[in-house]
């Protein structure tokens, strides 16, 4: 064996496919497609879903298309399908860059979805071990590819020996020969060979459950600015919670801008008869990555008090949008937020000064009533009838959360207090009742206090 | 009770000269275009509004909040010196999210209470709102005797005053150890090093705040404590671009005794004397304060008894000395 001056060093496809897939959930996976699906069109349409977040607004409008753009995804035992309508991808790009890993697209000029270079293989190598996508881009630019995984692994180069070929080969197949089924350029891609864990998954009511919740929630923007979903054949539509407002009380509306990015939050309290306990939901680039989140990623317990269920009816809407997409503080599953992103972390600030009067109010509503059941009766006399806003309608401008208590009403709060339950009985006996509340003890030697003490 | 209710306001000679001292330094950073007069003032409120008086007459601020959580609207209204001041029966922390993020303010924090979570929060809310350039302030009871309210009162009802310092060692370093950055023992707890342990946790907390803000630093040109019965602390200064650093320099007013950077904080004490002491004190100054630096003792002719440390602190306060007369209206 001839010596060397160099030490080897490579990296193994099968340490690569275990690293990438290895912190990705099926679920997150298929979402990455879907990402890359809408990439496309943020790109060719210059859409910004995050318009919806603040005013009506439906992308397509202002397009004349001759359908809606769709995204069509389907699954069962076998296989994996995702078919769309959303511009494909030009053979250009597929040669030299869609199949690099790691190489995300430099000096993008729109909101896109596609961060990190890297979603689009992982997902393939998330859910099986055959791909075949084929594409087209417009007018005679149609590619395929048939990728079987499996094979791809085991290929190296004749020459340089132990070195592993990476690069795919185009399919035999003749342009001609592929069959779209939307008018609008798009992409199919089928995904074959499915890892066992996927097969199990993907046989659960629960898990096709999930996936549409987490499609109808992630994509809730999407939806609500006319993009189709379509999942086994069920076309989703969003579900967003709503803002009340009245007379008396309004959400508040901050807009700024930090580096590149473009940050908004909404915040308020939701209607009484919307009995989901909320949080915050956080977009980047119009992608939900956080779902009426409660815990720290958000502020709870670190720079907002723990959630609590006196807290149900807060709501807040955070959207980062920047064309710079890798300062956007989404984690690498686009599920999850960066807590050391400096972008975050000022935001965070934000968030909790625009929260602290939201929670000041609900804390002070809840003194009224004893118990959490009765919290929301006690709402709706504290604030009359209001009306339900979508935010969406209304929050361009800037306001702020107020509150202004324009009847009189009783300003109150309430103690609780734990003592010696012999002592108390006898405190009821010296009142001369001895089957009284205890309530009503502790009414009465709080009167007595202020009576003897108090100026 | 709240405080107003113990003592008027105006009647706090310390106090008094801390806003005399405030407002000079402050006067002097228009020198490093820090123009205060068009400032919006954010204080705290209280009956007197003895702040808002002085910063609209001698700081010729003449846009003016004031946030009260006291549920006394009607006497707040009734007590307000100028029509301009707009009343907010509001905590500060409901107050600061609606600040305009374009507009300079001037914001003094000045709590009645001792140094909690709240208060933390406050202050980490306007260090993130204040436009550069804008000037922040806060102060806080930083007396023993407020502090052992922090223990838990069922707890604290059984103990001696001794045993309380005990319990509130590892109270204060739940509170503030992690900005202190050091562990807080029962040492700390003096009166003279109480306040120093303060301001030390207040800047570092300060200065962390910030590190959301890219390129933004505070840099701090009070740090007063003082008496009136109840100890406090103030802590106060400028959050500006880092490259403020050699303009603020340049306008002289850390050549000011009263202004620090430090963490030691400057102890503003202000002797009990007669009408007819200080004016004779006056009137002597310039040689009782030659005799003072060449001989570091008072001369033979003072014309009363007074200890020479009370004389030292008159000759660095005699400027913002409150006199106080009864007013028949």
């Amino acid at each position: 064996m001839t010596s060397r001056d160099t030490a080897q060093s490579y990296v193994t496809k099968s340490f690569l496919i275990d690293i990438i897939t290895r912190d990705i959930g099926i679920l997150d996976a298929i979402l990455e497609l879907v990402d890359n699906s809408l990439d496309r069109v943020v790109e060719i349409h210059k859409i910004d879903v995050t318009k919806s977040l603040t005013e009506e607004y439906n992308f397509a409008s202002s397009l004349v298309l001759p359908e809606a753009i769709t995204i069509n995804i389907n699954i069962s035992d076998d296989e994996f399908t995702i078919e769309d309508n959303c511009g494909g991808i030009t053979r250009a790009d597929i040669e030299k860059e869609v199949f690099v890993f790691g190489l995300p697209k430099e000096g993008l000029k729109y909101t896109g979805l596609s961060a990190f270079g890297i979603g689009m293989k992982r997902a393939f190598f998330k859910l099986g071990r055959y791909v075949k996508l084929q594409t087209w881009a417009g007018e005679k630019d149609k590619t395929v590819i048939d990728w079987n995984i499996d094979e791809w692994m085991k290929k190296r180069y004749e020459e340089k020996k132990g070195y592993e070929d990476w690069d795919i080969p185009f399919s035999d197949i003749k342009a001609s020969e592929l069959h779209f089924n939307y008018e609008l350029p798009g992409t199919i891609i089928k995904i074959g060979k499915l890892n066992s864990s996927v097969k199990t998954r993907f046989g659960q009511t629960e898990f096709v459950t999930n996936l549409k919740n987490r499609l109808k929630a992630s994509y809730a923007l999407f939806l609500k600015s006319g993009i189709k979903l379509i999942l086994n054949g069920e076309e989703l539509s969003y579900a967003l919670p709503s803002f009340f407002t009245s007379e008396e009380i309004n959400y508040t509306s901050k807009y700024w801008k930090i580096e590149d990015v473009d940050v908004r939050i909404i915040a308020g309290i939701t209607p009484f008869d919307d009995r989901v306990p909320r949080g915050w939901y956080v977009f980047c680039n119009g992608r939900m990555v956080l779902d009426g989140d409660k815990t720290q990623l958000t502020g709870w317990g670190t720079h907002l008090p723990l959630f609590h269920p006196k807290f149900n009816h807060f709501l807040g809407f955070v959207s980062f949008s920047s064309a710079n997409v890798k300062i956007l503080p989404w984690s690498s599953t686009k599920w999850g937020v960066e807590l050391d992103s400096p972008v975050y972390m000022n935001a965070l600030e934000e968030m909790r000064i625009q929260a602290i009067p939201i929670l000041n109010f609900l804390d002070r509503w809840k003194d009224i009533k004893d118990d959490d059941e009765s919290s929301v009766t006690a709402l709706r006399e504290l604030l009359g009838e209001g009306k339900t806003t979508s935010v969406f309608a209304s929050a361009k401008v800037e306001t702020n959360f107020v509150f202004t208590n324009k009847k009189e009403r009783p300003d109150v709060t309430k103690i609780t207090f734990i003592k010696d339950r012999e002592l108390v009985q006898r405190v009821k006996n010296a009142l001369g009742n001895p089957k009284m509340r205890n309530s009503s003890v502790g009414e009465m030697v709080f009167d007595y206090y202020v009576e003897s003490e108090l100026d | 009770m709240a405080s107003f209710e113990k003592i008027d306001y105006l009647l706090r000679p310390s106090k008094q000269v801390e806003r005399k001292l405030i407002i000079e330094a402050l006067q002097k950073l228009s020198k490093a275009g820090y123009y205060i007069h068009d400032y919006t003032y954010l204080g705290l409120g209280s009956i007197y509004y003895a702040d808002f008086i002085l910063f609209h007459k001698y700081l010729l601020i003449d846009r003016m909040i004031c946030a009260e959580i006291d549920p006394i609207p009607n006497r707040m209204e009734f007590n307000k010196p100028f029509d301009f001041i707009e009343l907010e029966m509001k905590s500060a922390g409901e107050i600061i999210p609606i600040l305009d993020r374009t507009k300079q303010y001037l914001v003094w924090l000045d709590y009645d209470s001792t140094i909690d979570k709240d208060v933390f929060s406050d202050i980490r809310s306007c260090v993130h709102v204040l436009a550069p350039g804008g000037i922040f302030l806060i102060s806080v009871v930083s007396d023993l005797r407020r502090l052992i309210n922090l223990l838990d009162p069922s707890e604290a009802k059984e103990l001696t005053e001794e045993q309380k310092k005990e319990k509130l060692v590892p109270v204060l370093n739940e509170l503030l150890g992690i900005h202190y950055g050091q562990e807080i023992s029962l040492r700390d707890l003096s009166t003279n090093k109480l306040p120093k342990v303060i301001a030390k946790s207040l800047q570092n907390f300060i200065n962390s705040c910030l590190d959301t803000r890219d390129g933004i630093d505070f840099f701090q040109i009070f740090n007063f404590r003082y008496s009136d019965n109840i100890q406090m602390l103030t802590i106060g200064g400028i959050i500006d671009s880092s490259n403020s650093r050699e303009n603020i320099e340049q306008s002289g007013i850390y050549n000011l005794h009263f202004v620090s950077r430090e963490s030691e904080p400057i102890l503003i004490s202000v002797p009990p004397l007669t009408i007819r002491e200080k004016i004779w004190l006056e009137k002597n100054l310039t040689s009782i304060e030659k005799h003072l630096t060449d001989n570091n003792c008072l001369p033979n002719n003072m014309a009363f008894e007074i200890e020479i440390k009370l004389v030292k602190n008159f000759i660095k306060y005699y400027r913002h000395y409150p006199l106080y007369y009864e007013t028949l209206l």
